[in-house]
């Protein structure tokens, strides 16, 4: 019942969050100086033509009935038509979605496989030499900025070792094991940052969970250390862990336009920059309100799995 | 009386600022089966290190010299292996704070039960029989459902019980509580420490009971040790140490109870505190700096611990008339 409640309050929650940003976004769009028309086709245009495409846009009609029609579009999955591909928006992140999402799924599929582990072996062997060697490594990864990480690994594994290719996207309609070859390098190159990243955190937070009093509960139950981190301290400590992904997640999600643009991948990040450089404006507002939703269904699904987790907040 | 725990020149040294500094020296002791000893002594005084080093739980910063014998058996020379198996089977622990005892994500019965599962062999069922069983025998009512409740839907009071159950499960032959109810409030205190009384009476079980109160040791133990700054400093019969304290430290300690005699007035309270770690000198009695009593020979030599009449005190001059009222 509570546990209902919870999911209520949640999901009313993320529903008023998403109309209020619906409105910030047209809002903002309203405040950009000058009428998009000109903005798009320039100062020097035909006014005619710039009619035309004011009547395209339906920038004509009052604001309160462009918002309506623009809010009924986004319940109908109409997010307009792209100016400088002639299609819908929605078509355009359909098509650049799956690359930018199996890109997401696979770094931090791969952030949590090594960070988990890593941060478990760091957590046990805490103050010695090999472990520090480690630790000063994630520094390192942190401190990296992940366009360079991307040419780097391009130079040497597509140039050099010729194992992966450098970018040419294969779809997965065509080939989901050339798909996911081409998806390897620049999975790496988010991936490192981020579990470098985790790690850090996940290592502290095992650190401190360790030192809490149920640990040593646990153990004078005669539950041996490894027992003890695996059994107890691993999921308390995971819990804050999970906020951190649900970032990363956002993140990625929102697609990563130096990654993507490096490795040429056709995902949003490339789309980001294809509307922003087009001054595209419908589809600069429908990404917008894209990279909206994707904050607010993960910060959802990240509401979702701590009450799984926490009972705190699950029966509160 | 079947010795169960033989403690013999016990000393725990703590790691501080690249230095092993000695909290806890010289401390032996004997308890007998079925017998419910206090220790006793202000905070810093060793008595929790103590514990820690009978269970074998020392944080790593700190190291233990001596000999802890189990029935017959060095507890200091197990194998970390060893160890977890007499630890929670052999002898259990209580420790003072209910509320942070228990992991928040696991239900308090499958705690429990864990506890039973890691020195039987039953399957959870049996487990979760056992653990409903000790539920019920420390009071907690409606115990079936309480199985699945988390700690944070528990009182503090039923914590400290749900701890208890998990201390008591296997019935170990020793059960250290460590300052069980400092963290509860008054009422529920006397409820705790009659369910320990009760216990001990039931399960026959040894009682080591740790406490800086000696207003709650005298309700629950027959035999009493006082220590201060690592060392113990007076031994004896729990009515005897209250009726004619022997050390002044444990008189001072006495004078610093609320009782009915001293309502109204201001609570005695002993003046300074233990000595920090790396301030404490081994050649001259560790009470000198704040015993009324002190004479010049307090400060020339450390005392030793001494039998008398039946009992020990580490004073130069107790057994003396300079002492007999203070």
């Amino acid at each position: 019942m509570r546990t209902a409640a919870y999911l209520i309050k949640k999901l009313l929650s993320a529903s008023v969050t998403l109309a209020i940003i619906s409105l910030l976004i047209f809002g903002v769009f309203q405040l950009l100086p000058g009428n998009p028309a000109t903005i798009i086709l320039g100062v020097d245009a035909d006014p005619l033509q710039v009619q035309a495409l004011s009547e395209e846009l339906g920038l004509d009609a009052p604001p309160l009935q462009r918002y309506a029609r623009w809010v009924a579009g986004l319940f109908s999955g109409d997010l307009g038509r792209s100016v400088r591909y002639q299609v819908p928006v929605i078509e355009l992140i359909r098509q650049s979605l799956p690359v930018t999402a199996s890109l997401a799924a696979l770094s931090l599929l791969v952030t949590v496989a090594l960070s988990v582990p890593v941060s478990i072996y760091l957590a046990k062997n805490n103050n010695k030499k090999l472990p520090t060697f480690i630790s000063a490594l994630m520094q390192v990864g942190i401190a990296v900025p992940s366009f360079w990480l991307a040419i780097l690994l391009v130079m040497v594994f597509a140039v050099v070792l010729r194992w992966l290719p450098s970018g040419d996207f294969v779809p997965f309609s065509q080939s989901v094991s050339g798909a996911l070859r081409s998806l390897i390098l620049p999975a790496a190159a988010i991936s490192i940052g981020t579990t470098a990243v985790v790690i850090r955190y996940l290592k502290n937070t095992m650190l401190d969970q360790l030192s809490m009093d149920y640990v040593r509960t646990a153990r004078s139950k005669g539950l041996g250390k490894n027992k003890v981190l695996y059994r107890h301290v691993l999921k308390n400590a995971l819990l804050p862990a999970i906020t951190m992904l649900g970032m990363i997640a956002v993140d990625v999600l929102g697609g990563s336009i130096i990654v993507e643009n490096v490795f040429n991948l056709p995902g949003i990040g490339r789309l980001i920059i294809s509307g922003v450089g087009n001054r595209d404006f419908p589809l600069v507002q429908g990404l917008v309100f894209y990279l909206a939703l994707t904050v607010v269904v993960v910060n959802f699904v990240v509401d979702l799995l701590y009450a799984a987790v926490d009972p705190r907040i699950r029966l509160k | 009386m079947e010795q169960l725990l033989d403690i013999q020149g016990l000393s725990v040294e703590v790691l501080n600022g690249g230095r092993y500094y000695k909290a806890v020296e010289q401390v032996g002791f004997q308890i007998g089966k079925g017998e419910t000893v206090g220790l006793v002594g202000e905070s810093g005084c060793g008595k929790s290190l103590t514990a820690l080093s009978i269970m074998g739980l020392l944080p790593e910063t700190a190291r233990a010299g001596g000999r802890v014998l189990f029935r017959g058996r060095d507890l200091l020379s197990l194998t970390e292996e060893e160890k977890c198996v007499f630890r929670g089977r052999d002898i259990s622990i209580v420790f003072q704070e209910p509320m942070t005892a228990l992991n928040p994500l696991v239900p308090v019965g499958r705690q429990i039960a864990e506890a039973f599962l890691l020195h039987h062999t039953g399957s959870r069922a049996e487990a979760r029989e056992a653990a409903i069983g000790m539920m019920r025998q420390v009071g907690l009512s409606r115990a079936p459902s309480l199985y699945w409740e988390y700690p944070h839907q528990l009182s503090g009071g039923m914590k400290q019980r749900v701890v208890i159950c998990m201390a008591l499960i296997n019935r170990p032959a020793l059960l250290i509580a460590d300052e069980p109810t400092t963290a509860l409030d008054v009422t529920i205190q006397f409820q705790i420490l009659e369910l320990i009384r009760q216990l001990n009476r039931t399960l026959s079980a040894t009682v080591l009971f740790i406490s800086h109160d000696l207003g709650v040791v005298k309700e629950v133990c027959s035999r009493l040790l006082v220590m201060y700054a690592g060392l113990i400093v007076e031994e004896g019969g729990t009515e005897d140490v209250l009726r004619h304290p022997m050390h002044p430290y444990t008189r001072q300690l006495l004078a610093s109870i609320p009782t009915a005699q001293n309502r109204g007035r201001d609570l005695y309270s002993i003046p300074g505190a233990v000595a920090p770690l790396d301030k404490r000198k081994p050649d001259v009695c560790p009470f000198s700096d704040r015993c009324a009593q002190a004479s010049a020979v307090c400060f020339s030599a450390a005392p030793a611990l001494r039998g008398l009449n039946g009992r020990r005190v580490r004073c130069f001059l107790a057994g003396g008339e300079a002492i007999e009222r203070c």
